[in-house]
């Protein structure tokens, strides 16, 4: 009898506990701020949200550099922010990977502006760091541990990047930004990653880029936002943003669909790294907006969906994560044809599955990528054929080739004194890069979002894959 | 008033899957007085094996294997888990049971992978359209595996000996074993209905998205959770009942509530919020939830 308001009262804790769990787990670290570095400070000037900063190749803004931190791994230091204090952090055992100098420390021996960056260079092993979700809401395809070895094998074979050997570092950021600060620190931090990549997931990228800026590490990703990492020194986008496809979208819209862009809607995960997406996207084209809750429950989608029909929505742009979509695509009972951008929902395990549930809905859809079809990537790069010659592959192997092959070319363009700031600066001076399957590049150090071009994709489901409508394309 | 029509109906629509899941929840809870966080693995792992199975026989029959993985799922949970621990605190209980649901996710991640996988519908596509609304058929299985579900156990413990057992079971073990009904059977029999309830919801909502490791747990626990505790964590017609006004609140704040401006701009997910929110106002006028008493 006693039991009877205990248990209740533990009942009403534990439901509690659960919800408080649920609530930070579903939601977390949207607006991560990155901070920290975890371990080592890399001097600079406090540039707001972002914490030290650490890529001054000279001019540079002073500040009191490093604390030294504990070195793990010693992968940070600034290399030689101007003026101030110098110092640098202690770097403990010295960057890189396979010992020999990092580029930790070394202390305020810049100074004079625009002077070429300096410091030690790295060790004869580069490691980057990629962060995947592996997991969650937009998971990539199990193939990407085996995908992402293509580059650095064949890479690696022909003499490596300036006589360094490429490593890959893989780890699972489940589809949640702070997961992704975290896996992030310990690849640079344990793994000793030179530089970072984020292959998909806007929140995840944002968060991660903010985390490799603290920390004094060049962060590259394919486009997806510009809030918050336009103004890093160290992130680079290797394909267009959301912003930037907003206009390209809107006039593949009007050009590819006449009759139904009269009719356009955007429908989208509130989140506010899709902001400048959506603003882009609905001032180049009259659309009608429907805004989603960052996760989205069935009832949400189902609720929006119905709304669109009722609209009168003929063509829409969907942002969101590519499982909602494919719960939406199922929802809506009009012909609505899907137009988009973006990463994940290019990949041919969305596509499958959308044919599968939905071919008649789903059949046609188009969408901007950063990467062709499997139809056209051999073509558009032999070498990229050749160095899956014997093997299964699919399109995460184009993705990690096209993505990996444009860093491996930015790395050899950074000369054999590798260091992290010189790697940042040599990339600002990229002009007219078209390496592979990517798209081409020209950065300036005022302006680190430097693609212009696109590959189309189209579902058909008579294959259950995307194919290449259009490769390298302006709108 | 299509417009309330039609909210109604995605609400009870998408409430279902809670109700079935809020089931088990409340099933368990009542038969052995242990908060089950595994119960929505059995789900999932239900529809992997069906997904599994499906390439050998017709779906239906897979669905069937992957519902009978399930009640072998939670007998295993009563024979490994619950009854070795049987004489410890109950948050040790449901601790194991929050290991084995994570244990159960990373094992679907270790032996496939995360990639998104078409998982067939019973049915494919709409049944009918109704204000605007597709009803899919795999959605009118749900309901009536429900109702099915709802019926059985009604009759299961108000008109059949084994129903008191259990019951008894529950409240008075030491009694229960004096009299010569093995409190150990009845613990099984609740874990296999609980299996059953599980495989039964996971087989069937696996339909209606693509397939990932984890895919009811992440989908529709804490919901399942919440309707149990609404509807009274002790009674099975609650749970029912908690699961729809779930999947209601839902989609009337989806409907409505994101309209009104400044709750649209500042309230992200206001349709969880508003469920939560009918938690703890349950909470704190009815803490024994909607119909919680013990029957």
């Amino acid at each position: 009898m006693t039991d009877g308001p205990r248990l209740r009262r533990a009942g009403v804790l534990a439901v509690a506990a659960m919800l408080a769990v649920a609530a930070c787990g579903q939601k977390s670290g949207v607006h991560v701020s990155a901070g920290g570095g975890g371990g080592f400070e890399t001097g600079g000037a406090d540039s707001g949200e972002g914490g030290g900063g650490g890529f001054d190749t000279g001019g540079g803004a002073g500040g009191d550099a490093g604390a030294g931190g504990d070195g793990g791994g010693g992968t940070a230091g600034g290399s030689g922010s101007a003026g101030g204090d110098g110092g640098g952090s202690a770097g403990g055992d010295g960057g890189g990977s396979a010992g020999g100098g990092g580029e930790a420390g070394g202390g305020g021996d810049a100074g004079a502006g625009g002077a070429a960056p300096t410091g030690p260079a790295w060790g004869d092993t580069i490691v980057v760091g990629i962060h995947a979700p592996v997991s969650g809401a937009a998971p990539v395809p199990g193939s990407v541990p085996r995908a992402i070895q293509v580059y650095p094998r064949w890479i690696n074979s022909k003499g490596g990047i300036n006589g360094r050997q490429l490593v890959v570092e893989l780890a699972n950021d489940e589809y949640q930004p702070a997961s992704a600060v975290q896996v992030c620190q310990e690849l640079v931090q344990r793994r000793n990653a030179f530089l970072l990549f984020g292959v998909a997931g806007t929140d995840q990228i944002q968060a991660c880029a903010r985390f490799a800026e603290s920390a004094g590490v060049p962060y590259l990703s394919a486009g997806v936002t510009e809030r918050g990492l336009r103004d890093l020194r160290g992130y680079f986008a290797l394909s267009m943003s959301y912003a930037q496809q907003g206009p390209f979208l809107a006039n593949f819209i009007k050009k590819q669909f006449p009759d139904l862009a009269g009719n356009a809607g955007m429908v989208y995960s509130d989140t506010p790294n899709f902001a400048d997406g959506v603003q882009a996207f609905t001032s180049a084209i009259d659309a009608k907006t429907y805004r989603l809750p960052r996760v989205p429950s069935s009832t949400d989608l189902a609720n929006a969906a119905r709304q669109m029909c009722i609209d009168g929505v003929r063509v829409a742009y969907p942002l969101m994560a590519p499982t909602d979509w494919l719960q939406m695509l199922r929802a809506v009972t009009c012909d609505i044809q899907w137009s988009g951008v973006g990463v994940t929902m290019g990949l041919n395990s969305v596509a499958a599955v959308a044919c599968a549930d939905s071919p008649e809905r789903f059949d046609g859809a188009t969408f901007f990528s950063p990467f062709p079809g499997v139809d056209a990537a051999p073509t558009i790069d032999p070498e990229f054929a050749q160095a899956v010659q014997g093997e299964s592959w699919d399109d995460i192997y184009v993705l990690a080739w096209s993505a990996a092959k444009a860093i491996g070319e930015l790395l050899k363009q950074a000369g054999e004194n590798l260091n992290r700031a010189g790697f940042v600066s040599s990339t600002e001076q990229v002009q007219n890069l078209r390496i592979g399957m990517n798209p081409t590049l020209s950065y300036s150090p005022d302006d680190h979002f430097g693609a212009g071009e696109v590959h189309v994709l189209q579902a058909d489901c008579s294959k259950r894959q995307y194919v290449t409508l259009a490769s390298f394309a302006r709108f | 008033m299509e417009e309330l029509l039609a909210t109604v109906m995605v609400g009870v629509l998408f409430g279902a899957p809670y109700s079935l899941l809020a089931l088990g929840i409340a099933l368990v809870y009542k038969g052995t007085r242990v908060f089950n966080f595994a119960q929505a693995e059995f789900g999932t792992v239900a529809a992997f094996a069906a997904y599994l199975f499906n390439d050998h026989v017709p779906i239906v029959g897979a669905m069937v294997l992957g519902v009978a993985v399930a009640v072998g799922m939670g007998l295993a949970m009563d024979r490994l888990v619950v009854q070795p621990l049987a004489g410890s605190p109950r948050v040790t209980v449901l601790v194991a049971t929050a290991a084995v649901a994570t244990g159960s996710i990373a094992l679907q991640l270790a032996i496939g992978d995360a990639s998104l996988r078409s998982y067939p519908p019973v049915v494919r596509g709409n049944a009918f359209v109704l204000f605007d609304v597709g009803v899919e058929w795999q959605r009118l299985l749900l309901l009536i595996a429900l109702g099915g579900m709802a019926f059985a156990l009604f009759v299961f413990f108000s008109r059949t000996a084994y129903g008191l057992a259990v019951l008894a079971a529950s409240q008075e073990p030491v009694a229960t074993d004096l009299v010569g009904i093995g409190t150990k059977r009845m613990s099984a029999l609740v874990w296999a209905m609980a299996g059953f309830a599980g495989g039964i919801t996971g087989v069937l909502v696996a339909g209606l998205a693509a397939l990932t490791p984890g895919h009811v747990t992440a989908e529709y626990l804490v919901f399942a959770f919440v309707a149990a505790v609404i509807g009274g964590m002790t009674s099975l017609p609650g749970a029912v009942v908690g699961g729809l006004v779930l999947g209601l609140l839902q989609s009337f704040s989806a409907n409505y509530l994101t309209d009104i401006g400044w709750v649209g701009d500042n309230v992200p997910s206001a349709s969880e919020v508003v469920v939560f929110a009918a938690l703890l106002v349950v909470l704190a006028v009815r803490p024994a939830g909607l119909l919680g008493r013990e029957t």
